[in-house]
Formats: structure tokens, C-alpha cells, sequence
């Protein structure tokens, strides 16, 4: 279930609300989780009821292997080293066994045994949900709540398919006092609506629309058509800037849906196309997948208390190892690889730098800029249906593939003796598309996000995340900030279409 | 203060969103009267097995067309653009499935090799091809598409709120919207009709085999004489003014399109499909009215071309002398099924795959029936509807229009 579906938004949501509020007026604390934990599974077999034995039988698992360490009958190392194998087994086998079993067949001719069926939803996102769970109550840190709770944490459905990928130690303790005052319940709500609101119109109304350009030159690369330089350029940010509403608008909506319910999740996005150096970007861009890479696999490795060699290593290994776990693919290995070396040479500039142009307007100006055209020409693999592809579209993006203007702008090519006139499919699209694409590169480069906007209505976790000074439009629960909240929802509603799934759910 | 702002601020959207349920639980029970609340798949089995028509908006055509061949498998495949929608399962003695409706180039033709024939291609395609898709453009032309399926919604609007678009855009009236949502009796469809624009006036839709049964374009041109159907392009064509793209005047035609159909036609082959290509029927009038323009050199160009070129493609374009009439086209480029049976009979004798296929005594019958109609009584939707069909008199004007000219 999609949460811009029909089902979910006209069903699911509004039952799911008002029984939420029978269970919390009528019934305890305890009832409330157990009433969120049946709806969430309720939720999740609405896709596939085949998985929710999966979903339980790996939840039980990790729960169980945790306890066991609690009391001593494992040891904490064996439950660690035991308890993450098997779910990295599970995430193998139905995630990359078919890649796998193909880059070795290629290789030396074995034919392996491989998945070869549908991705189980969310595998990703739970599996890494509970590493996080079983490493920190084996190495001691304090668990808290019963096995309901821990339950509902894993599968709370507002962060279950696609994240933000919420710890424990944030989640689970927010449930005792789940939306105990009516009083409270309002705010919640409100500051939920509003986020849960623009999240939707991100999707629907931004991403949606700008899909079509990037479709166009990508799928056209694909199909053997070399793109020209602007469509290049164009195809990239349209895909870009896709990817960023897409994600970051799925994550609002899970974020304003989970604080309906007066739970907080983390923040994951933080405009991450105002970076001005790729150690910023991905400070900004999905920031609790970065956190618990860095928790989870950079700090054990190592972290940055080794030699800059070995620090460097662990910061490629991560970026890899993060790439790859965005999808069983060389491109998103290469993906990430590309965003491992940016970073080694980041960290080395700084290290040389010793931060003394860091203050400069006309630095910061080309920094951006710098690390802009870095994360674009990064997401070419990432879109790309394979590496040749690819190429194609970085041959088109350095001028290999010719320069073409369109028949309205022919003039130009007096001045660029190697432009030629050529129709650009892109400005076919249509005036809206081509409105919207540039309102969100102005929202997305030069915009507060909304939780900047939002401060007043505390509306995320507090997770230490730099949104820069307070913005002057600050959010109230005003009648105007009201209709603003009806008129994107209702936009967004009346011309969402069915089948647009959000991107990150391949992942 | 603040609380009574937060409590304020949640009554007025919870306010909104009540409006907004009550909007979509109106347009709700037009969908359910109107049985436009069925998927694509749904859709195929009820056609297939209870009959009737279908035109629904909320389901996207190209994904109805697929799930009518999914659960056919046919044999015999007609494709191509709107020019193709009327061919029906009973001109054929094995299992049909009519494809039209696609996008005029051989684009079309990658789209089904790629997305519909994947899984399994049908024996025989015949590809209803267009003049004017050989008009030369400034736009790229690729030698191989993407078979990428570009019609997907006619209606860019959420599903929920189909009704009030159609109200808006004037496919419904707001009679018939009250009809549907029980506000006025709603008259009984002679077969079970899917679609609410279908159901309030039976202004028709597609068959269990994908054709049309376009009645309420015939109840629109009934009244009207053959001139006053092609009026539009006629005067245009006369003033030798390029008025829409279709029949824009040109004396060269585009080669690329040309190479495009070559490929799809080999690319077919190769998947083991036999493919059988016409350059669908003109209006006898039209073509006249455009030689004696000097406008349209291309259609020359274009035969010869055709002739020297791509064999496959059988002209078609001028069947007056197989006997059809301006009576026999609903408009300047659409031709009825009448004049397709016409020209499907000639081809037939041209391509004995097609002559196998081909249940000419029945398309005889139905021709010598309904000379000069658009449509006839050939199958059982068409029986259902006959009552319609014979009850707008569509030949009689036309027929008295065109002997006057005549005499």
C-alpha cells in the first residue's frame, strides 16, 4: 500500500486514526502499541501477505538472540556475531543471490543457486533496523520496553517500507506516553497534516512531473540515442532533482504520519542540494542511513582514530558497501564507489586546505557549485540501466555527443560554431513540466526546507542536525497556514495517478 | 491561546477533509452506477464472458488493450492507430484481438513487440498504417524506439475524482451526472455497459475483442451528409491551409519513417509473426478534394515509395472503386467497418495468410447488408445494439445527400 493510494489515503489512514484514538481514549498504553503493531502488520500484508511470516519470523529471531544475551544463556559476541550473519544471510538470498550467483557465473561458469522471485518489501530497511537492535543490546546498552514494543518499533508502518531508519533507543521510548492528552493529540496532528501534506505534494505534484525528462534522455541513452550536452545536463538534474523529491518527500510523509500519532521519527533529509562539500551532502542526504553506517560499519572499522590510510580505506569501504546496499547492481556499487573517492579527497582537501578559504562568500558560492555538479554526475550511474549507458550520458555531458540547440534558439549557433540545430525533445513535455522543473531546482538549491520552517511545531527528533538559523516564515497553527496545508493536500490528491511507486522502494 | 489555535487549526482541516471525503463518496457512487470501478483484468474477463461494452476512463487504454489480448491469446492481431479500431472478431475465423488506438507511427509497432507480444506473439498482425505518419518532421526519428507505453491516461486526474473532470472537460452532462449518482431514473442498456459515459447514454465503447462500437459518433454524423462529416478538412484542404497535422499539405515524404516500418516488420518476423500492412482507407471524396489541391504530392511519393519499398504494406488508401462510399467513413480519416471489410477483402486476395484467416462469406454478408453504413449487425454486441443502430437511420441522410450530389 502506497501511502498516495487511494486505499491508504481514503482508508487506511482515516480508520487507522480514529480507531488509534478509540484504543487511546478507552484502553491503556499496552493496547495502544498492540493496536499500532496489528494495524502496521495489517498494513504491510495489504502488499503481499506473504512476507508478514518472513517480517514475524526475523523480528522473533532477533528478539529472541537479544534476550538470550540479556540473560546470559549466549554469550554477547556469539549473539553479535550469530544474530548479524543470519540477517545478513536473509538479506543475501533474496536481495543479492541472483547478482551474485550472476557476476560468478560470468566469471568462472559455476552456476550457483539464486533467488529468483519478487524483493520481500522493506527487507532492507528491517534487517538494518535490527543489526542496530541486536549490536546495542549485546554490547550493553539499555534496552528498553517488552517484545510488543519492540515489534512495533520494527514494523511501525509509517517507517517500515522505506524509512527513515529510526533507532531503538529513539523510538521504543516514546511509546509510554503515546498521545496521552487529547490536548496534545492536536498538535500532534496538526504539525503531522502540515508535514504529511507537503511530503505528499513532493511526490505527486514535483517528482512526478519532473520524471518525464529524465525518463527521456535516459531511457533514450539505453535504446543507443547519445544524448547532446544540454539534454545531458538537463536529463541529470531532472533526475536529481526527482530522486530528492521522491525520497524526501516520501520521508516527510512518513515523518508527518508518524507524528499523527504523536511518535517522532528522525530527520532525513536537510537540503542536501545547498551542500557546499560532499562530507555536507551526506550530512544532509538520507542522513539516518548515513548514521548508521557510520555507528554500525565506519566507527567498528576503525573510524577516523586510525592512520588517514586506513581511514580513508573504511570511508571507501563504507561508501561501497552503502552503494551496494542500495540495490544488487555494479552501478550502484560504482555509484557509491564514485561517492567514496569524492569524499577521500574532500577529507584530504580539508586536512590541506586546514579550513582557511572556508569562509569566503565566492568560495562557499564555488564549493556548492563544485559539489553540485560532483553529486549530478554521480547520479548517472544510479539512474542508468547499465554502465554503457552511462557513458553515454558523461560522453554527452563533456560535449563528446555534440552540442544541439533548439529550432527557436538556431541564432545561437552564429556564436557556437559547434552547436547545430537539432529538435530537444525535453521542451515537448510541456510548459508546466518544464515550470515545475525549475521551481524545485529554486526550492531545493535555495529554499528552507520545511522542518526549518516547522521548527515551532517540533516536529522531528532531535538528532543533532545543523537546519541553520531560524527561517523568518515561521509555521503557526494560523487559518492561513491551515488552508495552505488543505491546498497542497487537496492538489496532490485530485491529480495523483496509481502505479507511480516511490523510487526508493526498489532499494 | 495556544491550544485554542491548535484546536481551531485541526477543525478546519478536519473540516476540509470532510468535504473532501463527502466529494469523493459522491463521485463514488457515480463510478459504482456507472461500472467504473473495475481493473483492466476484471474488465477482460467480464467482457469475454458476459459481453458487452466498455469505456472507461478510469482504466488506461493501453493496459485495457492488453488485458483483452492477455485473455484472448489470439492468433490474429489488428494494430496500428484509431484507424484500426473497427475490425471485429467476426470478419475472422480464428481468435481475434483488435490493438488500435495506438500512436499513428511504427512506434506503436515496437511498443507491442516489446510490452504485449512479450510473452507470446500472435500468428498474424495486421498493422493499420497511416499517410500522414510519413509527413515529413523535424522531430528525431529512431531507428529502433523504446517500447515504452506512452498513452497512459487519457484523464490526468486522481480516479476518485473522474466523475467532476468529466463534468468539466463536457464529456458528461450534468443530467447525466445526475442520473448516475440516482438524482433521475436511469434508462436500461441494452447489454451490460462498464464506464460511466458509456453507461448514461450508451454512447459506446470497446468489445470483447477490443473494437469499437463507436454509437455515439454514429448518432452524431446520423443526421449529416458525407460533405458536412469531412467539413472541417475539406474546407481546410480546399484553402490549402495545413489546419491540423493530419492533413497538413506536403510533396516529400519523411524516409526515416519509412526505415522505422522496415525494422519493426523485420523485428516482427523474427519473433515469428507474419505481418500484413494497409494504408488505411480515405474517403473517396477527401482524396479528390486533396489531388486537386496540388497540395498533397507526398501521397504519390508515398506509393512509390511504398511500391518500391515495403511490399508489406498494401495501398488501400483509394477503395472506391471496391464499391465504398463517403457514407461508409464517420469522418475525413476514419472509415467504418463497412469500408475496413472492403478493404480487408481485397487485401485478402493479395495475401493468402490473411485469405486462411479471413471469414469472407460472413464479411460479404455483412457488406451487402450495410452498403453505406458506417457499421453493421456482424456479432453479438452488434445484435444487442441493433436496435440503435438501425434506430438512427444513419445511412438515409448520407445516402440521399450523396445521390443528390451524385445526380
Amino acid at each position: 500500500m502506497l501511502f498516495p493510494s487511494n486505499e491508504f489515503l481514503l482508508f487506511f489512514l482515516p480508520v487507522a486514526l480514529i480507531l488509534f484514538l478509540f484504543v487511546r481514549h478507552f484502553a491503556g498504553t499496552a493496547a495502544v502499541v498492540l493496536y499500532l503493531l496489528i494495524a502496521s502488520l495489517v498494513f504491510y500484508a495489504y502488499t503481499n501477505p506473504l512476507y508478514v511470516p518472513l517480517i514475524l519470523a526475523s523480528m522473533t529471531f532477533n528478539y529472541a538472540m537479544a534476550q538470550m544475551a540479556v540473560a546470559r544463556m549466549i554469550t554477547p559476541w556469539f549473539a553479535i556475531a550469530f544474530g548479524v550473519s543470519v540477517n545478513l544471510a536473509v538479506l543475501g538470498w533474496f536481495k543479492y543471490s541472483a547478482f551474485i550467483a550472476g557476476a560468478v557465473h560470468a566469471a568462472f561458469g559455476v552456476t550457483l543457486p539464486a533467488y529468483g522471485g519478487e524483493l520481500p518489501l522493506a527487507v532492507s530497511f528491517f534487517t538494518f533496523l535490527q543489526i542496530a537492535y541486536l549490536v546495542d543490546v549485546c554490547t550493553g546498552r539499555k534496552q528498553t520496553g517488552g517484545i510488543f514494543d519492540y515489534f512495533l518499533f520494527v514494523t511501525f508502518f509509517p517507517h517500515l517500507i522505506a524509512g527513515p531508519l529510526v533507532h531503538h533507543g529513539e523510538l521504543i521510548p516514546q511509546f509510554k506516553d503515546i498521545g496521552r492528552s487529547w490536548r496534545r493529540w492536536q498538535t500532534c496532528f496538526a504539525v503531522g497534516l502540515t508535514i504529511f501534506a507537503v511530503g505528499l505534494f513532493k511526490k505527486i505534484v514535483i517528482a512526478d512531473n519532473i520524471a518525464p525528462f529524465a525518463d527521456l534522455v535516459f531511457d533514450g541513452a539505453k535504446a543507443g540515442q547519445a544524448p547532446a550536452l544540454i539534454q545531458s545536463w538537463v536529463g541529470t538534474l531532472a533526475y536529481a532533482l526527482q530522486i530528492y523529491f521522491d525520497f524526501s518527500g516520501y520521508s516527510d510523509m512518513a515523518i508527518g504520519l508518524s507524528k499523527m500519532f504523536c511518535l517522532k521519527l528522525p530527520i532525513n533529509f536537510n537540503s542536501p542540494y545547498q551542500a557546499t562539500s560532499i562530507i555536507d551532502f551526506w550530512k544532509r542526504w538520507h542522513i539516518t542511513l548515513s548514521r548508521f553506517l557510520r555507528d554500525y560499519l565506519y566507527i567498528p572499522l576503525g573510524g577516523g582514530r586510525v592512520g588517514s590510510g586506513r581511514r580513508y580505506a573504511n570511508v571507501m569501504i563504507v561508501m561501497l558497501l552503502g552503494g551496494l546496499w542500495h540495490g544488487a547492481g555494479w552501478q550502484f556499487i560504482f555509484w557509491g564507489g564514485l561517492h567514496g573517492i569524492y569524499l577521500v579527497i574532500n577529507h584530504v582537501w580539508r586536512s590541506v586546505s586546514a579550513g582557511r578559504l572556508d569562509n569566503s562568500l565566492l568560495w562557499n558560492g564555488c564549493a556548492w557549485f563544485i559539489t553540485l555538479i560532483a553529486v549530478l554526475v554521480a547520479w548517472v550511474p544510479f539512474r542508468a540501466a547499465d554502465l554503457s549507458t552511462a557513458v553515454l550520458i558523461w560522453k554527452g555531458m563533456i560535449g563528446l555527443n555534440g552540442i544541439t540547440v533548439g529550432d527557436k534558439l538556431a541564432f545561437l549557433t552564429a556564436y557556437l560554431p559547434f552547436a547545430r540545430v537539432a529538435p530537444m525533445g525535453f521542451l515537448n513535455l510541456g510548459t508546466t513540466n518544464l515550470a515545475i522543473l525549475a521551481i524545485a531546482f529554486v526550492i531545493a538549491v535555495a529554499c528552507p526546507n520545511i522542518y526549518r520552517i516547522m521548527r515551532r511545531g517540533d516536529p522531528v527528533l532531535d538528532t543533532h542536525v545543523e537546519l541553520g538559523p531560524p527561517f523568518r516564515l515561521q509555521w503557526s497553527p494560523t487559518l492561513t497556514f491551515a488552508a495552505a496545508t488543505c491546498a497542497l493536500l487537496f492538489c496532490a490528491f485530485a491529480t495523483s495517478q496509481e502505479g507511480s511507486p516511490f523510487l526508493y522502494f526498489q532499494f | 491561546m495556544i491550544a485554542q489555535s491548535y484546536r481551531r487549526y485541526v477543525a478546519v482541516t478536519l473540516a476540509a477533509i470532510a468535504i473532501l471525503f463527502a466529494v469523493v463518496g459522491v463521485a463514488w457512487i457515480a463510478r459504482w452506477r456507472g461500472n467504473d470501478l473495475n481493473n483492466a483484468q476484471e474488465l477482460a474477463r467480464a467482457l469475454n464472458t458476459q459481453g458487452g461494452v466498455a469505456s472507461t476512463l478510469a482504466v488506461p487504454y493501453n493496459t485495457f488493450k492488453k488485458a483483452l489480448y492477455d485473455y484472448r491469446q489470439p492468433d490474429v492481431v489488428v494494430a496500428g492507430s484509431s484507424r484500426g479500431l473497427m475490425f471485429r472478431q467476426s470478419a475472422f475465423r480464428t481468435s481475434f484481438s483488435n490493438l488500435g488506438g495506438g500512436i499513428a507511427s511504427a512506434d506503436y509497432g515496437f511498443t507491442l513487440l516489446d510490452r504485449v507480444f512479450a510473452g507470446r506473439a500472435p500468428k498474424v498482425l495486421i498493422y493499420a498504417v497511416d499517410h500522414f505518419t510519413f509527413l515529413p518532421s523535424a522531430m528525431p526519428v529512431d531507428e529502433r524506439p523504446v517500447g515504452e507505453v506512452r498513452a497512459v491516461q487519457r484523464v490526468r486526474v486522481n480516479a476518485a475524482l473522474l466523475p467532476y473532470r468529466l463534468l468539466i472537460d463536457g464529456y458528461m452532462t450534468p443530467q447525466q451526472f445526475a442520473k448516475l449518482i440516482g438524482l433521475s431514473p436511469m434508462e436500461r442498456a441494452p447489454l451490460p455497459v462498464y464506464g460511466m459515459t458509456a453507461s448514461t447514454d450508451f454512447a459506446g465503447g470497446d468489445g470483447a475483442d477490443g473494437s469499437t462500437y463507436g454509437i455515439g459518433t454514429m448518432k452524431a454524423v446520423s443526421q449529416q451528409s458525407a460533405e458536412a462529416r469531412f467539413a472541417g478538412d475539406l474546407a481546410c484542404v480546399r484553402r490549402g491551409e495545413a489546419c491540423r497535422e493530419v492533413m497538413r499539405p506536403a510533396t516529400q515524404i519523411d524516409r526515416r519513417r519509412l526505415m522505422q516500418f522496415k525494422n519493426l516488420f523485420s523485428a516482427l518476423r523474427e519473433r515469428g509473426v507474419h505481418v500484413i500492412a494497409f494504408l488505411a482507407p480515405m474517403p473517396p471524396l477527401m482524396l479528390r478534394e486533396m489531388k486537386a489541391s496540388g497540395g498533397y504530392g507526398y501521397l504519390d511519393a508515398l506509393r512509390a515509395a511504398i511500391r518500391a519499398e515495403l511490399p508489406q504494406i498494401h495501398d488501400m488508401m483509394d477503395i472506391e472503386a471496391l464499391g465504398t462510399s463517403d457514407c461508409e467513413f464517420y469522418d475525413a480519416i476514419h472509415a467504418g467497418e463497412i469500408a475496413n471489410l472492403r478493404a480487408m477483402l481485397a487485401v485478402a486476395q493479395k495475401e493468402p495468410v490473411l485469405a486462411q484467416q479471413l471469414d469472407a462469406a460472413n464479411a460479404r454478408a455483412t457488406i451487402a447488408r450495410y452498403e453505406d453504413a458506417i457499421m453493421g449487425v456482424s456479432d453479438k454486441t452488434s445484435e444487442a445494439l441493433a436496435s440503435l443502430i438501425d434506430g438512427y437511420r444513419f445511412r438515409d441522410v448520407c445516402r440521399t445527400a450523396l445521390s443528390r450530389s451524385a445526380r
